[in-house]
């Protein structure tokens, strides 16, 4: 039989709509780009890593979903977000020090010989352990679950199967509902991306 | 290149408006259109490109629009300016330029009908229009000229993005 017409296309989206969403647990991540974006109406700045797992069953998978994604605007959806802590001596900002410097000495710790020295770019090429975990929130009256980024550790921790476990977090009203259909708990629309913290 | 170099590039993308383009009113608000900044410089084709960075430098995409008000002006281009009209196209087709001819407040039923205000034939009009489509490649876009600003902008935007996706730049 000959190939219809926009076959490539429509294999691409049933591809992208069958990978599915990252499974939580701990992935070792490589980090791909570094950006440094300064926090806009009273929030903090932001290193914002963008990654891909490096090892396992789901190597590659960001760089997999990018690629099958067929939207003309389409992002990376591997991210993680350090925040810069103000420095302003208060108690949220003493939590921003505390989760800023598990990042530095879980990068230290990952790569041999690396000394975080403040500079941001120095950690584009490294490895790190992340913990994912799973949140709900609800985008267009539906509820949704994504897989986000919560927290760093050593990549040894990981190799070894010893990272703890993130909890489950609900946000804007999210329910326990049943799904309707897979697609619910698959994919986070590139429209509501910038809602979603990772 | 990367999808975080294609992002990087895209985000240092200006318009390009050749010095030709008289600063009308309306050019006015066609500006006030783009969402990134533009800069007045001399084309050699077109009157809008664009231009972005890499690798520290500034580098103009080939491709450009030719904007022309009504179908008065573009069939004075195949009449009195035909001959520098198609001086543009090959200079165009020489640098292998993708060339746009954004025409405002016209459609294809208007010229093939003869709704416009010169005296230029509509057969001989509508078929100069094809020949030059197969000739020089030229891409016609008809529109309303309240909707300029945001074509030339998207059209500049995906030729900068095709062309970086598919390694143009390395």
């Amino acid at each position: 039989m000959r190939q219809f017409t926009g076959y490539d296309d429509a294999k691409k989206t049933a591809e992208f709509s069958a990978q599915g969403k990252l499974p939580a647990g701990a992935y070792v991540c490589k980090i791909l780009n570094v950006k440094y974006e300064e926090g806009k109406d009273g929030f903090s700045d932001r290193i914002v890593l963008q990654l891909d797992i490096a090892e396992g069953e789901y190597a590659d998978f960001y760089a997999k979903q990018y690629e099958n994604n067929p939207n003309e605007d389409k992002k990376w959806k591997g991210v993680a977000r350090i925040y810069v802590p103000n420095d302003d001596g208060s108690e949220k900002d003493g939590w921003t020090k505390k989760r800023f410097a598990q990042w530095t000495a879980s990068f230290e710790k990952s790569n041999n010989g690396f000394l975080w020295a403040w500079d941001e770019t120095k950690l584009k090429g490294l490895i790190i352990g992340i913990v994912f975990g799973e949140t709900g929130t609800v985008i267009n009256g539906r509820n949704v679950v994504y897989t986000e980024p919560r927290f760093p550790v050593e990549v040894e921790r990981v190799r070894q199967g010893k990272a703890p476990e993130a909890k489950f977090v609900k946000k804007n009203g999210y329910e326990d509902a049943p799904k309707t259909s897979d697609d619910d708990f698959m994919k986070i629309p590139d429209t509501d991306e910038e809602a979603i913290p990772f | 290149m990367t999808p975080f170099e294609v992002e990087d590039c895209l985000s240092t993308m200006q318009i390009i408006v050749d010095t030709r383009e008289q600063p009308s009113e309306r050019a006015k608000r066609r500006y006030k259109d783009f969402s990134v900044p533009y800069v007045r410089q001399k084309l050699d084709y077109g009157d809008y490109s664009a231009e972005f960075l890499l690798n520290g430098s500034l580098t103009r995409i080939k491709a450009a629009i030719e904007r022309k008000m009504d179908l008065d002006e573009l069939s004075s281009c195949f009449t009195h300016d035909r001959k520098r009209f198609k001086a543009e196209m090959e200079r165009a087709a020489a640098d292998h330029g993708t060339m746009y001819l954004l025409v405002e407040n016209a459609t294809w039923e208007n010229l093939i009908s003869g709704k416009y205000r010169t005296r230029f034939n509509e057969t001989a009009f509508f078929h100069s229009m094809t020949a030059w489509i197969a000739r020089y490649g030229i891409r016609p876009i008809f529109c309303k000229s309240e909707t300029s600003g945001k074509l030339i902008q998207e059209i500049l935007y995906r030729e900068l993005k095709e062309r970086l996706e598919r390694g143009d730049y390395g």
